[in-house]
């Protein structure tokens, strides 16, 4: 009898690693995003607690692993994730995240932009976290230097990847997803009821328009089913 | 709702749906046991047979005998069950006869009685009658009760029916008599005043007129008189016949075992487990029904045209960039067999703080 494979799906085996976990979704993001030369890609959810921060994390941490692989020769690309969803990233020692100024500060001018951005422990990518006060954040964006410092960044890095406030909780997503060139929707299965899921996508494709949301990241999927019985539904 | 969702809930909730239903299979296992350790039951077979002088006695009764013996007298016995002074009768020289002074506790018993006792005819002519319970005497003695009183109350119903017909009769040949002597009277008078009547005279028809009143009463006076004797007859037979008509094959006894039949198990225990299985399924049900949630791939899609980008698997925090998956069976995995399947740095970006 010749030797088989065990059975396992890409996304979902549990040998995998974040980085090969991620890159089946960074392909898809990549594959949407390919016509633009300098891409900014917003991540949202329906509610807050759904991923939203993991999958942009995990998605920055795996497109900088992976960034020779997206320069097709060129120089390889270089990651920055923005926290722009309050009290999501904090520090971490193995991240590398110092305490210091961030986007609030360079949005209030007290700040220049280089000074905020933080190289992480992962080659390639950079951070530029929320910044204190925190409460200053919603005037903060809400003011021409916003669109500057985004389109500073865009012609910095090789992709920009932002954390977004959930889109039913804060009107800030309204702001900050209009900076974006596309917007991915994280939804947690098994959390989020399908009620605020269609509400969320409706209020994007209000907003922004169909064309900017570029689709849907089902977060900690997981079957119910044993393997035995999932393999034969 | 797919299939999937439904099993997807039950295996999600087998914490606490495999423990419940295990509860309630032991559940039935014990009560099965306990229903079997503690009923009794007590049993008669009763043979019956159509009363020997029926037809004489009924002449209107239909000469097809559609319904068996056994089944007219279990139809008489069930129908007796529903009236209470039946019932009362049945206890009154039972170890329940205490109980049936209150109205209340009278009452008690005698549903107790009717939910407990079968009645059921067996063949053409047995009738079986049962009775469970959890005290053996008094299970013998609700049976013997039942079998006396119905045999009891047969008698005094042939009885009173007997002595009915013969009432009944005993008029009507008084009157044919009367009618007899009557036609009598009548065509003596006539023969007084026409000694010889010519054949062709108006009297000799008038007088063939009166002979044959005279004729018609006197049979119907001679019928009537031949069912009197029949009646007698029957009465006379009564004892001994009746013996015939109603002998209990099987008397009851008192069990000296319960009534645990294999069979009566299997029905205890198909029972319970139906009863368990139906409800484990409809707690999955309604919780599938209740679950709004998306859980999958396949609800995103019914739910939006938006494209799904991709379904990220459970992590722990601190596994992004490469740590360790938090998921109970890849955690169970040999790490070895990680390492030569994926071949990826083991870590990129650790962070244990994210949402």
């Amino acid at each position: 009898m010749p030797p088989q494979l065990p059975f396992r799906k890409t996304a979902t085996a549990p040998e995998a690693t974040s980085v090969s976990t991620f890159r089946n979704l960074y392909t898809r993001v990549l594959l949407g995003l390919q016509a633009q030369q300098h891409r900014v890609i917003g991540l949202t959810s329906a509610i807050d607690g759904e991923g939203k921060t993991t999958i942009a994390s995990g998605l920055a941490a795996a497109l900088a692993e992976d960034g020779a692989l997206l320069g097709f020769g060129r120089e390889p690309d270089t990651i920055l994730l923005v926290e722009c969803n309050m009290g999501s990233l904090p520090e971490n020692p193995r991240l590398g995240i110092r305490p210091g100024p961030g986007l609030v500060q360079v949005l209030r001018g007290e700040c220049e932009l280089d000074a905020a951005i933080q190289t992480t422990g992962v080659e390639r990518l950079s951070v530029l976290t929320l910044g204190e006060p925190a409460h200053n954040f919603p005037l903060a964006i809400r003011t021409a230097t916003l669109p500057e410092v985004i389109a500073q960044l865009r012609s910095e890095f090789g992709l920009v990847v932002m954390d977004l406030p959930a889109v039913l909780n804060s009107s800030d997503t309204q702001v900050l997803a209009r900076l974006a060139d596309q917007i991915v929707l994280v939804v947690r299965a098994g959390v989020t009821p399908a009620k605020l899921v269609r509400q969320a996508v409706d209020e994007l494709v209000d907003q922004l328009g169909e064309e900017m949301l570029l689709g849907v990241v089902l977060n900690d999927s997981r079957s119910d089913l044993p393997p035995w019985l999932d393999n034969r539904l | 709702m797919s299939v999937k969702r439904y099993l997807g809930t039950f295996f999600r909730g087998r914490r606490l749906y495999i423990p419940v239903l295990l509860l309630l299979l032991a559940a039935t296992v014990v009560g099965t046991y306990y229903l079997a350790r503690t009923q009794y039951e007590a049993t008669a077979r009763i043979w019956v047979e159509k009363p020997a002088l029926d037809n004489v006695l009924d002449p209107n009764a239909p000469s097809g005998f559609v319904v068996s013996p056994g089944q007219q007298q279990s139809d008489k016995l069930v129908q007796l069950l529903q009236t209470d002074s039946f019932v009362v009768s049945i206890l009154t020289n039972t170890t329940a006869s205490g109980r049936l002074t209150s109205v209340a506790e009278r009452d008690r018993v005698i549903k107790e009685v009717r939910g407990k006792l079968a009645v059921t005819p067996f063949g053409s002519n047995t009738v079986k009658i049962t009775y469970t319970g959890s005290d053996p005497a008094f299970c013998q003695q609700v049976v013997q009760g039942t079998i006396d009183q119905f045999r009891a109350w047969d008698l005094t119903a042939r009885v009173e029916q007997s002595a009915i017909e013969s009432q009944f009769y005993q008029k009507q040949l008084q009157i044919y008599q009367d009618q007899v002597d009557a036609a009598a009277t009548r065509v003596d008078d006539f023969q007084r005043d026409h000694p010889f009547p010519d054949p062709s005279s108006p009297q000799y028809l008038e007088l063939t007129g009166l002979q044959r009143e005279l004729e018609s009463a006197r049979a119907l006076l001679s019928a009537t008189r031949t069912k009197i004797e029949q009646a007698n007859a029957a009465n006379a037979l009564s004892d001994t016949s009746r013996q015939v008509e109603f002998q209990v094959l099987d008397a009851p006894t008192v069990p000296d075992r319960p009534a645990a039949t294999l069979t009566r198990l299997l029905e205890y225990l198909a029972l319970g487990l139906i009863a368990s299985f139906g409800l484990i399924i409809l707690a999955v049900v309604f919780a599938t029904w209740q679950d709004t949630t998306i859980r999958n791939g396949d609800d995103l899609q019914r739910l939006t045209s938006v494209p799904l980008l991709d379904e990220i698997p459970h992590l722990k925090p601190d596994s992004i960039g490469g740590g360790e998956r938090h998921d109970p069976v890849g955690a169970r995995r040999s790490p070895k067999k990680t390492g030569s399947q994926f071949e990826e740095p083991a870590s990129v970006y650790p962070s244990s703080t994210i949402e």
